[in-house]
């Protein structure tokens, strides 16, 4: 997993799945590395090919703290698959999902 | 789990979705397991039938109440959407709540097979249908599927061999002995029906004494108490063993008296064309029912194989006889004369056209010392490779009594008199007309065998038929054939024909008929036409009375007009 901070705010790539096995230690990674400045969270989710609820939470724990900050998370190019247990659990509809 | 429902196989959708629920449905059993409980090993299983696939994990929890439909927890929790996915995901979710351990039963429909997915995915999903974490019962299930692969493996190799045209004997002493090793069976002996289906002939066989003696099948047949002729007789499989040993009669039984196994039927679209008989040399092992079912599809196969080697002899014998009436078509067309000789003042020309491959009818000019000219016409009784066989004879027979040509009369009771024996025999018989034309003394004689008579006429004239008809050549030995003398004014036009012509039909079925044939002689000349344009016109005549319609008789004709 790569965090790269870009000004306000925190780029994840990197990432391969976010399942109940690693979104526990991929929340506080993310968490610990938010520095004073950072709001804003962007999470490459293009090589991930597998997320379930556990996963889905943890994106869900980092939006909390982004929002606490007055920014966002937004999540990078989603595979169809991730994009559509998104879309399944309507939490496309509060994170920004972005095609870049 | 993934790769097992790959192999099923899945979609990559519905890899997915299966991934996800056995995950989070493994995840919450893991997650609430009791104190207890994580001491336990949860079982999964998976079910994969032909419509659908079933997934039962256990857990070792204390349980939970089903939710019709599981709701959404609020958008910031980070929790609780696991049960929500399984049951977006499946089709029906269960959870089964036991004293000892609980079970959520998960289903989802499998996609329809595409079109033309091979014939084999099912069986083998069949084959692998359970899938159980018990140590014990996954072995013998890996056993099991081995064998059925090995099996079905054998078979598929055997499907695709019966694509090899080969001999059925040779093929089947091959597959056989193959047979024998994948069921473990000791012996076998193959008898096939013969076309007829009177006999049971012996094929192949592994035994080594000698059954090479049919076996009869019809219902007046004195039982011998063989296993092979009451398979054949009940159609249905016969088994043999302690409780149902060989019987003393039986041919086998010499061979193999303890023995147990199965003469099994073979049919071919409904039809017997054979009895597999397998057996072990032990009447205490018998055969399982996988194994039974691989002898039986052995058989089928076997069936399908002799099937097609008889639907390839009989295509073989169709090209066979369409080589034949090649040959005999060619001949008979060789037979008509590739240029017709011409005499001063008189032009001659023949028209030929064959209803189907091969016919008898028959047309010549031969020019006689250089002067006159014996025209031939004749129609072998018959069609195919006899009918072109005389047509050849009687060529031969004309062109070897040249001398007889001025006698037409004298000619054909010759011809009659040495075909006769060759017809006779044959049961056939040929119409000829012979004409003998004289252009210096402007005079021609006729004489017919059964023939119609030839038409005359002439420009503004009106057409009048002249011959005899009499026997046809190779009725009557005795028959003495008188000729017609006649006149052949310098502007006449003659038409010999045989009744192919006449007889031709058109769409309405009414027939061109004689008096339609001298209306059309007529016509032509009235215009003055030469031997060659008058073949000509009649040909086109002929092709626009009978239209689309197909003739079902061979046209010849013959013309001699002055130029």
């Amino acid at each position: 997993m790569n965090i790269q901070p870009q000004g306000n705010t925190l780029a994840v790539s990197g990432i391969t799945e976010l399942n109940a096995g690693n979104a526990a230690s991929f929340r506080d990674q993310v968490r610990a590395a938010l520095v004073e400045v950072q709001n804003n969270i962007d999470i490459d989710l293009s090589q991930v090919e597998f997320v379930d609820s556990a996963g889905l939470g943890s994106l869900v724990a980092l939006r909390k703290t982004a929002c606490e900050r007055n920014g966002r998370v937004r999540l990078i190019n989603p595979s169809p698959h991730v994009q559509q247990i998104l879309e399944l659990t309507r939490l496309h509809r509060v994170f920004e999902i972005v095609r870049l | 789990m993934r790769q097992f429902l790959a192999a099923v196989p899945l979609p990559e959708d519905d890899l997915h979705a299966w991934e996800l629920m056995v995950t989070e449905a493994a995840n919450n059993a893991a997650e609430y397991a009791t104190e207890a409980g994580r001491q336990l090993t949860n079982r999964l299983e998976v079910f994969c039938r032909e419509r659908e696939i079933e997934v039962r994990l256990t857990d070792h929890t204390s349980g939970f109440d089903m939710p019709a439909q599981a709701e959404l927890p609020s958008v910031d929790s980070e929790k609780g959407r696991g049960l929500f996915l399984i049951q977006s995901l499946a089709d029906e979710v269960e959870y089964l709540r036991g004293r000892a351990e609980n079970c959520m039963v998960i289903r989802k429909k499998r996609p329809a097979p595409a079109a033309g997915a091979p014939p084999g995915t099912t069986s083998a999903v069949d084959v692998g249908s359970r899938f159980i974490g018990d140590e014990q019962t996954l072995q013998a299930m890996t056993e099991e599927l081995a064998s059925c692969y090995e099996s079905l493996s054998a078979i598929f190799r055997f499907s695709s061999a019966l694509n090899q045209p080969q001999p059925t004997e040779e093929f089947a002493a091959t597959w056989m002995l193959e047979l024998l090793a994948i069921v473990e069976a000791d012996w076998y002996v193959l008898r096939l029906a013969d076309p007829g289906g009177k006999e049971l002939r012996l094929s192949a066989s592994s035994l080594p004494g000698n059954l090479d003696f049919a076996l009869s099948l019809l219902p007046d047949a004195s039982s011998t108490g063989s296993v092979e002729l009451r398979s054949a007789q009940s159609r249905q499989d016969v088994w043999f063993d302690a409780s149902a040993p060989l019987m003393l009669g039986d041919p086998l039984s010499h061979l193999v008296r303890h023995s147990n196994g199965l003469a099994h039927p073979i049919f071919a679209e409904g039809v017997l064309v054979g009895v597999l008989t397998v057996g072990r040399l032990s009447t205490d092992a018998p055969f399982k029912a996988g194994q039974v079912n691989v002898i039986q599809t052995f058989a089928d196969f076997l069936g399908i194989q002799i099937s097609n080697a008889r639907f390839r002899a009989d295509h073989l014998q169709a090209q066979l006889m369409a080589r034949e009436l090649q040959i005999a078509s060619n001949l008979q067309r060789s037979l008509l004369p590739e240029k017709l000789p011409q005499m001063p003042g008189f032009g001659v020309a023949g028209y030929y056209h064959s209803a189907r491959q091969v016919g008898g009818d028959f047309y010549d000019a031969i020019a006689v010392d250089g002067q006159g000219l014996l025209l031939v016409i004749a129609d072998v009784m018959g069609k195919g490779v006899p009918a072109a066989m005389f047509a050849t004879i009687f060529r031969s027979h004309l062109h070897a009594r040249l001398d007889l040509v001025k006698r037409p009369g004298e000619f054909l009771t010759w011809l009659n008199r040495s075909l006769f024996s060759d017809l006779d025999r044959m049961e056939m018989f040929i119409t000829a007309q012979l004409v003998y034309v004289d252009p210096t003394t402007r005079r021609f004689q006729v004489a017919g065998a059964g023939h119609c008579p030839l038409l005359m006429t002439s420009p503004g004239g009106s057409p009048i038929e002249v011959g005899n008809t009499g026997f046809p050549l190779g009725i009557m030995f005795d028959t003495r054939y008188s000729e017609e003398v006649r006149d052949l004014p310098a502007d006449a036009r003659l038409l010999l024909f045989t009744d192919g012509v006449t007889d031709t039909e058109n769409a309405g079925e009414e027939m061109l008929g004689t008096e339609g044939l001298k209306q059309n002689l007529q016509l032509i000349a009235n215009r003055r036409c030469n031997a060659a344009q008058t073949v000509q016109e009649m040909a086109i005549m002929l092709q626009t009375f009978q239209g689309k319609k197909p003739a079902t008789d061979d046209q010849a004709f013959l013309a001699l007009a002055s130029e």
